[in-house]
């Protein structure tokens, strides 16, 4: 690590530090802890919906506030997942297999400090892993021109839209509907108006908030009616003992945390490989490992460690592309990537040149964030669970009301109201015909400037497409985008061979 | 009919109709006519082929004996909780700004509450109605600094003027 990446640090430090900042990393912590313990309000959907009560703060303040509320939400997520068997986000899947016995057995005090220190460790470990990466990935990124930013975006699309063989075809629908919804609006390079059916409210374009705020949230909560009555009243546990582990515990888990956690940080700086294939993957890897694997499932604290530390490290990873690169890893990092935007910044290797006490200042918030979020996890986990006891039923209208006045906040006009509701009824249908929402999120993020560099780079070859192939960092690019695609297919076939060897 | 034959299906008729549209895009006049077109076009052939390779895939699928997962069993009343959340939705967005904030959040957290919290727990879904209309209304205005649509008796009378209500609202 060079000087100047000490030196960028501690001013990353001074503007962290500063008490408005500093208090909105606390709240923003407290705030994404409670929304990743509620089920079915995840990481993306929260900061989507708190986003718009950003744009009155400042760049770094908000989001510093914003990149708070995520790693809140992914200490969170496993609060549901020990308390209740339901995890808060997919991320905390894996924290139910032993999480939950571990609570069956009278040890979720254990459970609760175990996933917050191995969180937290994990979360730190990456945070040093990102300073490492992150320069030398912006310079390199210095090289990209229109057709390289093109082609990595062409990656980062397909590699988050064939997350599984299964879904490979949807997710690429759901891109491409996402991609549609970016050419609504007047044409910024011809000033032709595009499927705007004469309405000016239409001109300036499709909000991306609203999209969000539409497929996420308001999509989500119309899913969630379907099983409504069913889930009831919730009794959770809220007394608690000291929220501690024991010198054996903490022996069983070291190796796990410290082993899992850069298999989460490169999951995370992959794209489209998001916190649930980190968590699910070192879950599996630390399973294989264990002295004692007949205990995985029964309340074994090294399956809850292992999949923590890596969920926490690869949320920490997902923000090397999109501060680096510009382009979104994840859905979430796809709604900070517009918050970026809408900030007047241009998120890429000239932010850490033009905005450097933006840049560090985030990145120094994650190490601040980290100690925030493992002080309010632990002692602070009896109070914040009771958030666990509010009725579905209660709690869905007000996440509805929310939205609303965040879509209103976006142009101060009501204006978006119906689109937002129509927006809803789109993600609901994804959901009931199991479309994946993170590909279309991402593509209408990146969709526009996607477009844009597609068309520079025509402009700059007088229409020949072979500037797309033009430099050996294009050509891996297609290489990559091309496997990512077939990767599902591959590893089925290679899984079956192996099957037929033994 | 199978999930994936009504996605199929779905990003056909998607593809279709934004291709149909994108043709009816006017020229550009600086540059190449046809520069807004092009990516458009290009995102709804990929729409249309990928709706037919869902629709053969499941096809396929559906031959070799494959049965879909049957979907999660679902509260009896959710339709009627999806269908009024969303006409809820609606009618807030047109009395927002004629109504204000205040009037018109007050009803729309009530209906809404009543719709999905039933009406017989009417005393909480009161209470939580006013706790959410006036702490967000205190945040946005004292805290964030955003000021929140008032009650605008003009903007109500050309609304009504507007949907051929005859109220004298005067």
């Amino acid at each position: 690590m060079d000087s100047g990446v000490i030196q960028n640090l501690m001013l990353g430090f001074s503007v962290a530090l500063k008490w408005q900042n500093f208090c909105m990393m606390i709240v923003g912590s407290a705030l994404g802890t409670v929304l990743g313990m509620l089920p079915g309000l995840g990481p993306s959907t929260g900061i989507a919906l708190l986003l718009p009560l950003t744009f009155v703060m400042p760049p770094e303040m908000a989001l510093i506030t914003m990149c708070a509320v995520y790693y809140g939400a992914m200490f969170g997520g496993s609060r549901s997942s020990i308390l209740l068997n339901i995890p808060g986000d997919g991320a905390a899947v894996a924290s139910c297999f032993d999480g939950y016995p571990m609570s069956q057995q009278g040890r979720a005090e254990a459970a609760l400090a175990i996933s917050a220190i191995a969180s937290f460790i994990g979360g730190l470990i990456s945070c040093v892993a990102f300073v490492v990466v992150a320069m030398p990935v912006a310079r390199f990124a210095l090289r990209f021109g229109p057709p390289e930013y093109f082609v990595l975006m062409v990656f980062a699309l397909a590699a988050t839209a064939a997350i599984s063989k299964d879904q490979l075809v949807k997710g690429l629908i759901a891109m491409f509907i996402g991609l549609a919804l970016t050419t609504v609006g007047i044409d910024l390079q011809s000033g032709v108006q595009r499927f705007t059916f004469g309405s000016a409210e239409l001109q300036s374009g499709i909000d991306f908030v609203v999209v969000i705020i539409g497929v996420y949230g308001l999509g989500e909560i119309l899913y969630e009616y379907h099983t409504l009555r069913a889930k009831g009243e919730t009794h959770v546990q809220h007394k608690f003992g000291r929220i501690w582990i024991t010198w054996e515990d903490w022996k069983r888990c070291w190796l796990p945390i410290l082993r899992q956690t850069p298999v989460g940080f490169f999951i995370g700086v992959l794209p489209g490989a998001g916190g649930t294939i980190a968590a699910m993957m070192s879950y599996n890897n630390e399973k294989q490992l264990s002295r004692h694997p007949e205990e995985f499932g029964k309340g074994a604290i090294e399956g809850l460690a292992a999949p923590e530390a890596a969920n926490n490290a690869c949320s920490i990873g997902a923000m090397i592309p999109m501060f680096t690169l510009g382009v979104p890893g994840s859905g979430t990092t796809a709604v900070m990537l517009g918050a970026l935007m809408i900030y007047g910044l241009q998120p890429g290797p000239l932010l850490f040149e033009h905005n450097p006490e933006i840049a560090w200042g985030v990145i120094a918030s994650f190490f601040l964030g980290n100690v925030i979020c493992a002080i309010i996890n632990l002692p602070l986990a009896g109070l914040l669970v009771r958030v666990l006891s509010v009725p579905p039923r209660v709690l869905y209208p007000l996440v509805v009301g929310m939205a609303f006045l965040g879509v209103y906040t976006i142009n101060y006009s009501a204006s978006e109201f119906l689109l937002l509701s129509g927006l809803g009824l789109l993600g609901y249908f994804m959901k009931c015909y199991k479309i994946p929402t993170a590909p279309l999120i991402l593509a209408i993020v990146v969709g526009a400037s996607m477009e844009q560099s597609f068309r520079q780079s025509l402009l700059l070859s007088d229409g020949s497409a072979s500037v797309f192939f033009r430099s050996s960092i294009c050509n891996v690019l297609w290489l990559l985008a091309v496997l990512s695609v077939a990767w599902p297919f591959i590893s089925d076939w290679l899984k079956k061979r192996k099957a037929n060897n033994n | 009919m199978r999930r994936d034959t009504v996605v199929g299906l779905f990003s056909v008729a998607l593809g279709a109709l934004y291709g149909t549209a994108t043709l009816r895009i006017k020229d550009a006049t600086i540059g190449s006519p046809w520069a807004p077109k092009v990516f458009p076009l290009g995102v709804a052939a990929f729409l249309v082929v990928l709706g037919i390779v869902a629709l053969i895939t499941d096809r396929a699928k559906a031959r070799g004996g494959h049965v879909e997962r049957a979907p999660a069993a679902k509260d009896p009343g959710c339709a009627k909780l999806i269908i009024g959340t969303l006409v809820l939705c609606a009618v807030y967005g047109y009395a927002f700004e004629p109504f204000g904030y205040i009037v018109s959040t007050l009803c729309f957290m009530f209906l809404l509450l009543t719709l999905v919290n039933e009406p017989k727990r009417w005393k909480s879904n009161i209470i939580i109605t006013l706790v959410f209309t006036f702490f967000l209304w205190g945040s946005f205005v004292y805290v964030f600094d955003i000021a929140l649509p008032s009650f605008d008796m003009d903007t109500v009378k050309e609304l009504f003027a507007f949907t051929g209500g005859g109220v004298n609202l005067g």
